[in-house]
């Protein structure tokens, strides 16, 4: 057996046992998504990073790191930005408002069914999207790590992380996620302490052995951040997407009260601060360490596995094969908490705010039945570049989730046609300078040059849904004096 | 720290550095003793947002 799987199935194991000791906790609807409403924050804070950090929040910015440089720590920033406004703006609100997602906090201040409606669509599809992301990476990450073949690495992952959803819900994914941020942190730790100890503990070398592979650049944003507006809207995106992001948002509602969830979300930032400062450790790590040893590169001089593979490969390079099967262990288990995180976000969306009212056996069915589907669009786009896909469920998020989102919280005036507008807008920006731009334009349609050249619309998408939010509620107000 | 300063500073943190990559002063290539300056900025990003995440304010309901 691999370290990989040695260290794994004890992970396994531990939590489809919480998951089964969390069904018998979450016996009706109201508790399924709550988790009983009593996770502290520091439970809550451990379970609110484990749900954020993907593997790409570790390996692929390792890996980020080792192909680009520095354009990683330029992602983190942004990245990181979205936390203190979750903090200071909406976790505490959400948990007083006392609702799951945007489409529930407009039910309760609209009582109209169409705001309602267009929200939960719009976190449908961000949790889908992602899910389906989620999936594929999986699906390649697992062959790469294990050997397994894609369609049993999708459809094991899909099944595993149903078994926490369906079992326990948002009981047992709390558990899953906040021991998997410990395994993250304890991961990321100790390959940077292996990293600084191959240095002699002087950051110094470190710096300098990455310039003698890469050169100074190394520690500058590459050409594709050259363009300043391609970097405020790149930020821009990272940070008000975090906001949006069904699959966070939920993760209030099961605190116990406001102080407490704004207690997680200060937490989770110092979680993911800490996770982030110590990736530029590994990463300039394995950009340092990695050249020269060809065991990890192919014939043609590429990094076996791809970029993504970057830290594995430094862990194995560190700490032998034991390392190497933790680090991998880890990842399997990453990508298998922010499977169930997604699942149980989207199951709720499904059922709470499009289909409400239906028992447990519904919601548990519904589960089943999204995971199935995403894991079948997952299989059926094994070939396909899907990236853009994480893409557009950002935009999603930064343009129509989130203005929406502040405005019921805060802004008094919004009527249930300035939401249904400020969503529409989102939706129909974000689609529409997406597949518009050098991502799907030029990069899968194959034309020669894009209709607009943000890859990242949230400099026109965000503004233009505010305006859409206060023009017609404004106009609304007119209309009714 | 009032609410609204913190809101501002929040919001200008990651705003000031993402127009320092975009202006690409010539310093930004620079060293600091061992650090390059651009990880230094990308660090001390880092440690502001924390604060300003971290810092005690009138608890909600």
């Amino acid at each position: 057996m691999s370290p990989a799987l040695a260290f794994f199935i004890p992970f396994a194991l531990a939590t489809l046992a919480l998951s089964h000791w969390a069904a018998r906790k979450s016996s009706s609807g109201g508790a399924f998504f709550s988790g009983g409403g009593r996770v502290g924050s520091l439970l809550g804070g451990f379970a609110l990073a484990g749900d954020y950090l993907s593997a790409a929040a570790f390996l692929g910015a390792a890996g980020l790191y080792y192909q680009a440089g520095y354009d990683s720590l330029a992602y983190a920033v942004g990245t990181l930005a979205g936390w203190p406004l979750m903090t200071q703006l909406v976790a505490g609100r959400m948990r007083e408002e006392g609702v799951f997602g945007v489409g529930e906090l407009l039910a309760k201040r609209f009582g109209s069914a169409a705001p309602r409606r267009l929200a939960a669509g719009v976190s449908l599809a961000i949790s889908l999207f992602y899910l389906v992301v989620q999936l594929v990476g999986a699906g390649k990450l697992l062959g790469l790590l294990f050997g397994f073949d894609y369609t049993v690495a999708v459809l094991l992952v899909t099944l595993l992380s149903l078994a926490y959803v369906a079992g326990g819900g948002m009981l047992a994914t709390t558990w899953v996620q906040a021991i998997k941020a410990v395994l993250l942190v304890g991961c990321a730790l100790a390959l940077a302490a292996l990293t600084m100890a191959r240095f002699d503990w002087q950051i110094a070398k470190l710096f300098d052995a990455a310039a003698a592979v890469r050169g100074d650049a190394v520690f500058l944003p590459s050409a594709a951040l050259a363009s300043p507006v391609e970097l405020v809207s790149l930020g821009l995106g990272l940070t008000l997407g975090l906001l949006g992001l069904p699959h966070v948002l939920m993760r209030f509602y099961s605190a116990p009260d406001a102080a407490r969830a704004q207690g997680a979300a200060r937490v989770a930032t110092l979680l993911i601060a800490l996770v982030f400062s110590l990736n530029f450790i590994d990463g300039f790590g394995a950009l340092a360490l990695l050249p020269g040893h060809l065991a990890f590169f192919t014939d043609e001089g590429a990094l076996k596995g791809g970029s993504n593979m970057a830290a594995l490969h430094l862990a194995q390079l560190l700490g032998g094969p034991l390392l190497a099967g933790f680090v991998a262990a880890v990842a399997f288990a990453t990508i298998l908490a922010v499977v169930a995180g997604l699942t149980l976000s989207a199951t709720a969306t499904l059922t709470r705010e499009l289909m409400p009212g239906r028992g447990l056996a519904f919601v548990r069915g519904s589960a089943l039945a999204l995971s199935l589907a995403a894991a079948a669009v997952s299989i059926a786009f094994q070939l396909q570049n899907i990236a853009v896909l994480l893409g557009f469920a950002f935009a999603l998020a930064a343009s129509a989730n989130f203005p929406v989102l502040l405005l019921a919280l805060y802004w008094k005036r919004l009527t249930a046609r300035g939401a249904a507008a400020t969503l529409s807008t989102g939706l129909a920006a974000s689609l529409l300078l997406i597949v518009a731009g050098p991502g799907v334009w030029v990069a899968v349609l194959g034309f020669d040059a894009p209709l607009q050249p943000l890859a990242n619309p949230a400099l026109v998408s965000v503004p233009l849904a505010f305006a859409a939010a206060v023009l017609a509620s404004r106009a609304r107000q007119k209309e009714t004096r | 720290m009032t609410r609204l300063f913190r809101l501002a500073a929040t919001v200008a943190v990651p705003a000031l550095y993402y127009l320092l990559l975009a202006l690409k002063p010539g310093w930004l290539a620079g060293r600091a003793g061992a650090w390059p300056v651009s990880v230094l900025l990308a660090l001390a990003a880092f440690a502001l947002l924390l604060m300003l995440a971290l810092w005690p304010a009138k608890a909600a309901r």
